[in-house]
């Protein structure tokens, strides 16, 4: 009898213990820390740049970072793109990814970061001569492809245009030297001009047909930026010049699959940005000492475009 | 003393009574949990849902700020002013304020401060533009803001109204700043759009702050700008309240609610009413349920009970009935069958001690005739003396003495050479009656002559001996008495050289039953025999063995001596 009332006080004691720690107050709390990443990009408006962003929020969550993503209206905004990414400095964001539209200069946020200890990555474009890590594919050898490319669609021979974004953006001018250093090992060809500053803007037809009446002989055109590459195509002036370009972006796609671009370089900005804010995260826990991360750019034609879009649907 | 009906019923209400308190009190405590937790999980996300749209917004707006501070026009517009001062110019920079301002609803108005003409121009449609802005005012607006992270609290530099929300940026013009330019934030449109919805009967405090807790906009009117005195270390440690506490990563701006616990958890009494029913409830089913086990199990045990007072009592025919076919069933069989071998025991007692009385009362009566015998024949023998018939004296002397030994003794037993004594007068009578010589030889180990032996256990088979065995007119009888220990048992043989006796008679005498003869002679084989079992059971017994001429008689039986001492 005694054991029976020893083991009831023993779960009966048992019980008020569980009752006791159920009883945990769950009060109004405040919301978890979790880090922040401030980002310049050098446009909000293009596809490319939309899917940067997708890229970068998707990596956030599965890493548990918050993407504070800020950017100019146009390409070209090199002081507003400034003032954005000194805002995030001032706000004291724990890592900072730029895509800088001015290459060349030393802008005062990257001084402010380095006074308050805030770490730099570049991602899409770097730095010239610059320490920070950079994350996106080989421009110099994308330029080369893509140089490398209209050169066998036109045998070897001929002289080619360069339209280009500005050439104080490392992308642009690295795509440029990439074209013209492949141009140079070809005997039968040339670059004719190369026209620059239209990243992510419209050439206009007056442009086009100055171009067309000033090179008569250029009957291939390489464009260093998709959305430039498209306003071409989309002119009536542009006539049945052979083109190629780069970024991934829907409608340079279809226009590729309908034989209006000759080839483009496929830049995933998705996969720049999910990797941008993975390094990031593996720079913060210790885990990574690299400086550089270079993605692979396939290299899409009308033959293997249909596949690149069923996967990429898929 | 508490009976066992008790216990079970005190066990059952106390097992009862504590599971169902404890279980009540933990569903209780986790609905009480649940519901608490579910009103701060959707409440703290509705929260950062509205602080995030805050800072959304407020990221817009800074974005169109920048934009307007890059704007070249502006540039080229400010630069213009500060050389001909013309106030059409300063319309001309409100105009390009305008289409922006009209970019994000959230901005109120653009103000742009010419710190050096001390002019300020608007994006409003009334005042376009102040003229002599006090030095003091734009200064202290820029050491409040100059390299520190918007929104500010900024003071309305024209109509000196409470301080608003405000982004203050630089106009940048070939590395000169020119201007500043303030994208202002109504604290009602903040009000309205963040705040308002907020409102409700549970809802003791609702603050807006900003990146240093001051408050931009409240629901109760409170005064802006001032410090929140909100302990945001210590916010889940209040008792009396449940606060929220969400922070925008941007803006800095904070949304701290403190709503009243007890109204929000106020449908937890009833709760607390439902649970204490359902308790009470099955506390009273409990009771009728547990009284009825109760009785139910208590039932067999006890008429268990009574049945075993009244057999203690002396009621052996009383039985246990039996119900059921648990272990108290078993009892109930168990205990009927041990009365029922009770009855059975006290039976064969009471039986065998009537055989005995029987035994005795008829040794008794055989005591009772030499007695009187002895007496008579005593005053015989002085007679024949007297008379000088000294052979015939003597004789009666023997036959006195017969009787002597037989009755001297006071009980049922004599000792082997008691035995022998009384054997030996008696053969000497016999002799002497049918006037023959009787040849007997006792061969009598020494170590039993002391044993114990059931009163003339002997005699009868010798008298078989000389009535039916030997012939007493040819003089050749002779009878041989041997008594020994043998293994645990006195064996004493009585064996004559008569005419023997047949398989089929000595069947007929053991088979005989024992009967109640008249006489000295008269104690036959069935009375030794029933004497022994009386006396030793299966311990002792007889046996007739056959010889070529003559017949033994063996008994045996415990060699026990009158010490009490087993041998």
């Amino acid at each position: 009898m005694k054991r029976i009332i020893r083991c009831v006080f023993a779960v009966s004691f048992a019980m008020i213990l569980l009752v006791g720690c159920n009883n945990k107050g769950v009060n109004g709390a405040k919301e978890k820390d979790e880090y922040t990443i401030g980002v310049v990009a050098k446009s909000v408006k293009s596809e490319y740049w939309l899917s940067v962003r997708s890229g970068m929020e998707a990596a956030a969550e599965e890493v548990g970072a918050k993407v504070m993503f800020f950017a100019p209206e146009a390409e070209e905004d090199k002081e507003a793109q400034e003032k954005l990414a000194m805002s995030l400095i001032q706000h004291n964001v724990d890592a900072l990814a730029t895509a800088p539209i001015d290459a060349l200069g030393i802008p005062d946020y990257l001084l402010e970061a380095k006074k308050k200890g805030i770490p730099v990555v570049t991602y899409d474009s770097a730095f010239d001569n610059s320490d920070y890590a950079y994350i996106g594919i080989d421009n110099r050898k994308a330029g080369y492809k893509m140089a490398e490319y209209i050169a066998k669609t036109m045998n070897y021979q001929g002289e080619i245009g360069i339209v280009s974004g500005k050439l104080d953006q490392m992308c642009h001018k690295e795509r440029v030297e990439g074209i013209q250093q492949y141009i140079e090992t070809i005997p039968g060809m040339k670059v004719a001009y190369i026209e620059s500053g239209y990243s992510g803007a419209k050439m206009s037809g007056e442009k086009i047909v100055q171009l067309r009446d000033a090179y008569p002989q250029v009957k291939g055109l390489v464009v260093t930026s998709a959305v430039t590459a498209l306003g071409i195509v989309e002119s009536a002036e542009a006539g049945n010049m052979k083109m190629v370009t780069i970024d991934v972006q829907e409608d340079a796609l279809y226009a590729l699959q309908n034989k209006k671009l000759t080839g483009l370089v496929a830049q995933s900005g998705f996969d720049i940005g999910y990797e941008t804010v993975k390094y990031i995260d593996e720079v913060r826990k210790g885990t990574s000492e690299k400086e550089e991360i270079i993605l692979d750019a396939q290299f899409l034609t009308s033959d293997n475009v249909e596949v690149f879009i069923e996967k990429h649907t898929k | 003393m508490k009976s066992i009906r008790s216990k079970i019923l005190g066990s059952i209400l106390f097992i009862t009574i504590l599971t169902s308190l404890v279980i009540t009190i933990i569903f209780y405590r986790k609905s009480a949990d649940t519901i608490e937790e579910n009103y701060i999980s959707s409440n703290q996300e509705r929260n950062r849902q509205l602080i995030e749209n805050l800072d959304q917004n407020m990221q817009g707006i800074y974005h169109v700020l920048v934009a307007t501070s890059c704007d070249e026009e502006l540039k080229v517009l400010i630069e213009e002013f500060s050389q001909n001062k013309e106030d059409a110019v300063l319309e001309q920079i409100s105009t390009i304020l305008k289409t922006y301002n009209k970019q994000n609803t959230a901005i109120s108005s653009f103000h742009l401060i010419l710190p050096e003409e001390q002019v300020l121009v608007t994006s409003e449609a009334y005042p376009i533009y102040k003229k002599v802005v006090e030095k003091k005012s734009i200064e202290g607006m820029l050491e409040e803001t100059t390299d520190k992270a918007g929104p500010f609290l900024l003071n309305n530099l024209i109509s000196g109204k409470s301080p608003h929300l405000g982004f203050v940026e630089t106009i940048v013009d070939n590395g000169k700043i020119t201007g500043y330019i303030c994208a202002n934030i109504e604290e009602r449109y903040l009000y309205y759009n963040y705040i308002s919805e907020l409102k409700n009967d549970t809802v003791n405090e609702v603050f807006l702050l900003d990146r240093e807790n001051k408050v931009i906009s409240t629901v109760d009117g409170g005064v802006i700008n001032e410090r929140a005195t909100i302990n945001i270390e210590n916010i889940d440690q209040d008792d009396q309240n449940i606060n929220f506490y969400s922070k925008a990563p941007f803006s800095g701006c904070a949304l701290y609610i403190s709503v009243s616990r007890e109204a929000v958890l106020g449908d937890l009494s009833q709760i607390r009413i439902y649970y204490g029913g359902i308790f009470f409830l099955c506390l009273v089913l409990a009771i009728i349920l547990a009284a009825y086990v109760a009785r139910r199990i208590y039932e067999p045990v006890e008429t268990l009970a009574i049945t075993v007072k009244d057999v203690s009592e002396g009621n052996l025919e009383q039985r246990a009935k039996v119900t059921t076919k648990d272990e108290i069933g078993t009892l109930s069989v168990e205990f009927n069958q041990m009365l029922d071998h009770i009855e059975e025991l006290i039976g064969q007692v009471i039986e065998k001690e009537n055989l005995k009385k029987d035994a005795e009362l008829e040794a008794l009566q055989y005591q009772v005739t030499p007695h009187f015998m002895y007496n008579t024949l005593n005053s015989i023998k002085y007679a024949a003396r007297i008379r000088g018939e000294h052979e015939l004296a003597d004789l009666i002397a023997s036959f006195v003495e017969l009787l002597q030994a037989s009755i001297s003794k006071k009980g049922a037993f004599l000792t082997v050479s008691e035995e022998i004594y009384i054997l030996k007068n008696y053969v000497r009578l016999q002799e002497f009656r049918s006037n023959s010589e009787i040849q007997m030889i006792c061969d009598i180990a020494p170590e039993v002559q002391d044993c114990l032996l059931p009163r003339l256990i002997l005699q009868p088979l010798v008298e078989n001996s000389l009535l039916h065995g030997i012939d007493l007119k040819e003089n050749s009888g002779k009878i041989v008495i041997k008594a020994e220990k043998r293994e645990d048992s006195l064996y004493i043989e009585v064996t004559d050289n008569g005419r023997g006796i047949s398989e089929e008679k000595i069947e007929e005498i053991m088979n005989q039953k024992a009967k109640k003869t008249k006489g000295f002679t008269a104690i036959g084989v069935p009375n030794i025999k029933e004497r022994l079992k009386l006396y030793y059971g299966e311990k002792a017994g007889m046996q007739y063995i056959r010889n070529p001429k003559g017949t033994t008689v063996v008994i045996y039986l415990p060699p026990q001596k009158e010490s009490g001492e087993v041998i």
